[in-house]
Formats: C-alpha cells, structure tokens, sequence
C-alpha cells in the first residue's frame, strides 16, 4: 500500500521525465562514439599485449598490486554460531589507554583517526567491512557473500548486511533516520542487554524480506542501532557482538603534502576479502578503499583512495572524444606519462578524477562549495604520497595530514 | 561497467548492428527518462545515457545475450552519475542545488507548483538516495531487482527508501514530521 508521500514522489517523477526525448540524435552520437571506443580499444588492446610481452620476458612474470585481504571459503548462511570478523576485515587497533565509547561518549564520532565501535564474534559470514566516523557518528556495514557465492554454498538467497550505528545524544526518537518515514515499523518486543533495554523493531519487507532494527541505550549519552534482514534471533546476537569496550584507527594509506584548508572531519575505511577488479567495481559491491573528509566553512573536500586491482582503464571517462561537456582535462605532475585527469562540474558538486595510480591506488578529489577550486584539488592530488604499505592497514598514518 | 575489457568482440555484424539500433529507438527514451531523473539534469541524463551506450556498442552481442540488457543498462548510467569513489562519502553527499531547468512561475501553491517542489527536494537526495526512488516510485521495479541494478542489497535498497521518503517527509512538512536527521 503506497503512502500519500510515495504517491506524490511518483507525480512528481513522472511530470518530471516524461519530457520528449530525440532517439535520433541520441541513437547516431551512440553509434558513433561506439565505433570509435571500438577502434580505441583494439590499438589500446594491442598495446596491452606489447606490454605482457615485454614484461614477461623481463620479469618472468607480472606481480599484481597487492591487494588487501583474502579470499576465504564460503560458510552455511543460516549458522547462527558466532564466529569472529576476518582479520582483514578489522581496522588497526588504537593504542593502549585510549579512552572507549562506554568511557567517554562525548568522543563517538569527534575524532575522524578514531573508531570506537567494534564488533566479536557475531554470525554470518562478511566478506567486507566498511568502518566510519564523522559527525558524531560511527557505523560498520558488514557486507556478507555474493549472490553466486551464495549459490554455490547452496543457502539462503536472503541477503544479511549487517548496518551497526553509533551515535551520542539522548534517545529522544530521532535517532536513526532508517526508522522515521519507514511506514509500517512495530515494536516486536524487547530485550536485555548488558543491562540496557532492547526494542526489537520489524519493518515489514512486502514482497522483500522484513528488516529488523535493534535500538538501544548501552550508556547515558551512546545510541546503537543494528538493522538487518536477518530473523529475530540471528540479529540479536547481532546486537549481542557489538562492542563499545574497544578502540581503533581509521587509518588512510596516504599523506597530503599539500593539504587544503581545512580540518579534518570524517574518516572512512573499507575493507574487503574479495578484490573485485576496478573496472567492474560498482556502488554496493566489494572493494578495498578509504575516504577521508576535510571541511572548510560550509564547504567540504573527499579525497579518496580505491585499491586498483585491475588491468582495466580505472576511469570511467578517458578520452576527449567522449567526455560529457561537464568534464574538461586537467594536466597533473608526473613524470610517468600517464598522469592525467578529469575535472567534473556539476551542479551537486565538482569532482577530480585522478586516473593515474598512484602506489597501488587511484585517487579522487571531490569538492563542494566555492571555497575549494580546482587548483586546490589539483594541487592536493599532486601532493599525495603513499604511506605505509598497502596491504598493511597497520603501517598506515591515521591522519593524512603531516 | 567494465571499460576497455580486452574480451570485447567486434560488434559490427549486421543482425547486431541492427539489433542495437532497434534497442535504442525503442528502449532508449526510456533510458533517457531514467536518466535524466538519476542526474538531477537534463542534459547531463542525456549526457549519461549516450555514453553509456557508446560504452555497450562493441559488447551489446554479450549484453543482449545476457538477456537484461535493462538491467545491465541502468546499473551503467547509475554508475556514470555516482562514481564508485562516491560511496565511500555517501553519507555526505552534497545537496544538489535547485535544478536550473525547473519551470519558474505559477502557484507554487498548486498542483503542479507541489510536484516541482517535491522534485526539487528529490534533487536534493543523495545520488544513490534518488537512483533508488527513482527506480521504485518511477520505473515501478521491485527491490530485488533495484538490489540487482545498484549492486547491494534488498536492506540497502529498503535503507535508501526510507532515509529518501523520511528525507522528503521531513522537509515538505518540517512543522508535522518532527526533527529527523538523515545520516
């Protein structure tokens, strides 16, 4: 049954789209651009071979960029026994004494080199993490196998992502957007929890499977919050591994030389089990990266780093011929004959595509607001140097700013 | 969307050449729509949509053979619109500005002064955020599918849903829906 919201979104789209679109011109710029990346990939292709060649008579053989974390065999879906998140999968321990959660709330999310939520031994089988703080806030979303592996193992096709929050503040109902405007969401029940109430939410899936949301208070001023599609009892030994008694770093695999204005405000670390090839790496799927967030007035600078894991291009626009009229050339540092990268204004915000690799990486910059140019962006990326080793999380500085 | 993958084989054989041009008239405006709402603009939809299908040319044999070619087709043009590297910030995606196509004048008051309000606000959703109201409340596809065309899950499909609706909720009637803070 739709909501009156939903209703008016679906007017709203569809007075929006359905405007007269021209296929003819649509079709013969497709066709035309089509033929040429044809063209392009096959010279490109040939290179590639030379290159193989090359590299195999002088090398014996071409070693990948190392890749963070490891393939590990499929476990039964539906095996409630707790097991402990893949090392890989965690991120770098803080040192000794630094203060937790349950300590000092006020500390969640205020520090974006600090991860204080953390998780034992819950079940499922993840085979990617992705850690984040900023904003007074900190969450893990622990992404379990693909749908092949799924087949393969012979389970469930029910997805089980796992989305644990933490926030500060008083419980006063706001919490969790997840809940608000979710329509139908009831109370299932309660529990206890090291001594903290639980409510049990269910947010009925219709045809998909329902959503779980598991809310609760561990300490005066902590809110956690864990949604899940697993059934009632899976996710409350969900909620039973979350763990506020520890602390780690959101560490980032670079150093900025030539920082930006600006202060640091949120960290983010993704981890992975399974390298997916970047030219095939798309939102939701597994891949290693980090972000790292910088804040200048009401304006806001990401730079990001994806593990480049590929052979492939790892951009998606490279040639002239084909860059939308948004998209112009900007010319980076380098002496490698490679560099070169793409500068993206659009109305939401502008974004640097660095398509060089850059010790294992690409890198991207994007800005929002006026505050930042792209001369800063450019001159950010020209400065980021590798720190660490890649497949070391632990060798990696926790703030990319010297 | 692979890019440059070396297994690509010529598509120019005639009944290919024809089946994708035949794709395009009848599929494409579809495509475009889609499009144009992922992007929050126009010209930059139509911008998206020709590229990705330039990108499906010299594959669109493997693609039509894969049977969803719909699928395959609006995964690309999400993608081109919200780069990978743009997950890793989703939680602080910009607000895109008020669209600059949007028709000016009128009773805002009214109908349709309601609907383009309501899409300025969708504008203003994160790109994923609007990529799954998009495909649930304008192409009318089921979660499972919409999981299939992101890349995620159901629960991060559902999750979008209703951060999105809470988002659009809260700003339309901010005196009704109380505080709710989007993460």
């Amino acid at each position: 049954v739709s909501t009156e919201i939903e209703d008016r979104v679906a007017l709203s789209l569809r007075d929006r789209a359905d405007r007269d679109v021209d296929t003819d011109t649509l079709l013969t710029g497709a066709v035309r651009r089509g033929r040429r990346r044809l063209v392009r990939q096959r010279v490109s292709w040939l290179g590639v071979i030379a290159v193989l060649v090359a590299g195999t008579v002088t090398f014996g053989v071409l070693r990948p960029y190392p890749v963070i974390g490891r393939h590990t065999a499929a476990s039964p879906w539906n095996d409630l026994t707790p097991r402990s998140l893949d090392d890989t999968l965690m991120p770098p321990a803080a040192p000794a004494g630094s203060r937790t959660a349950l300590q000092d709330p006020a500390a969640v999310g205020g520090d974006p080199g600090l991860l204080h939520l953390s998780v034992g031994p819950l079940p499922g089988h993840y085979v990617s993490a992705s850690w984040a703080t900023g904003s007074g806030e900190e969450n893990v979303v622990l992404a379990d196998a693909d749908e092949a592996a799924r087949v393969r193992a012979g389970s469930s096709p029910v997805d089980q992502d796992v989305m644990i929050s933490l926030t500060t503040g008083p419980d006063d109902g706001t919490h969790g957007a997840t809940i608000v405007g979710a329509g139908p969401t009831v109370l299932d029940g309660t529990f206890t929890l090291g001594g903290a109430t639980v409510s049990d939410y269910l947010v009925p899936g219709g045809k998909e499977a329902d959503t779980r949301l598991l809310r609760w208070q561990p300490a005066p001023g902590l809110l956690v919050q864990v949604t899940t599609a697993a059934d009632d009892r899976k996710a409350r030994l969900i909620a039973a591994a979350v763990r506020l008694d520890t602390v780690h770093r959101c560490v980032v695999p670079f150093r900025l030389t030539q920082p930006p204005t600006g202060t640091a405000t949120a960290c983010q670390l993704t981890f992975s089990l399974t390298p997916v090839p970047l030219a095939t790496t798309i939102e939701g799927a597994s891949g290693s990266g980090t972000s790292y967030t910088l804040i200048h007035g009401a304006d806001r600078m990401f730079v990001e780093t994806k593990q480049y894991t590929g052979t492939g291009n790892p951009c998606g626009v490279t040639d002239g011929t084909l860059r939308p009229p948004s998209f112009s050339t900007v010319q980076l540092d380098s002496g490698t004959g490679r560099a070169y990268a793409h500068w993206e204004s659009v109305p939401d915000a502008s974004h640097l595509e660095a398509c060089q690799p850059i010790g294992g990486m690409v890198v991207s910059v994007t800005t929002v607001g006026a505050s930042y140019t792209t001369a800063d962006a450019v001159r950010v990326v020209n400065g980021l140097r590798p720190a660490g080793q890649l497949d070391r999380p632990d060798t990696w500085p926790a703030s990319p700013l010297l | 969307v692979a890019d440059g993958d070396p297994a690509d084989d010529d598509p120019a054989d005639e009944e290919t050449l024809l089946g994708f041009e035949e794709y395009v008239r009848t599929r494409g405006p579809a495509l475009v729509r889609f499009a144009r709402l992922v992007a929050g603009d126009d010209q930059l939809g139509e911008d998206l949509v020709q590229e990705v299908l330039a990108r499906a040319y010299p594959r669109w044999h493997r693609i039509v053979r894969s049977d969803r070619p719909e699928v395959y087709l609006r995964r690309a043009v999400v993608n081109a619109r919200a780069s990978w590297w743009r997950r890793l910030s989703s939680r602080e995606q910009p607000h895109a500005t008020a669209n600059r196509d949007v028709p000016a004048g009128g009773d805002p008051s009214g109908p349709a002064g309601e609907r383009d309000a309501m899409w300025r606000e969708v504008s203003r959703l994160t790109v994923r955020q609007r990529a799954v109201v998009v495909l649930r409340y304008y192409e009318d596809l089921d979660d499972a599918t919409i999981a299939e065309i992101l890349g995620c899950s159901t629960v991060t499909v559902r999750t979008h849903a209703m951060r999105a609706l809470a988002a659009l909720r809260g700003r339309l009637a901010p005196e009704t829906s109380g505080v709710c803070r989007e993460h």
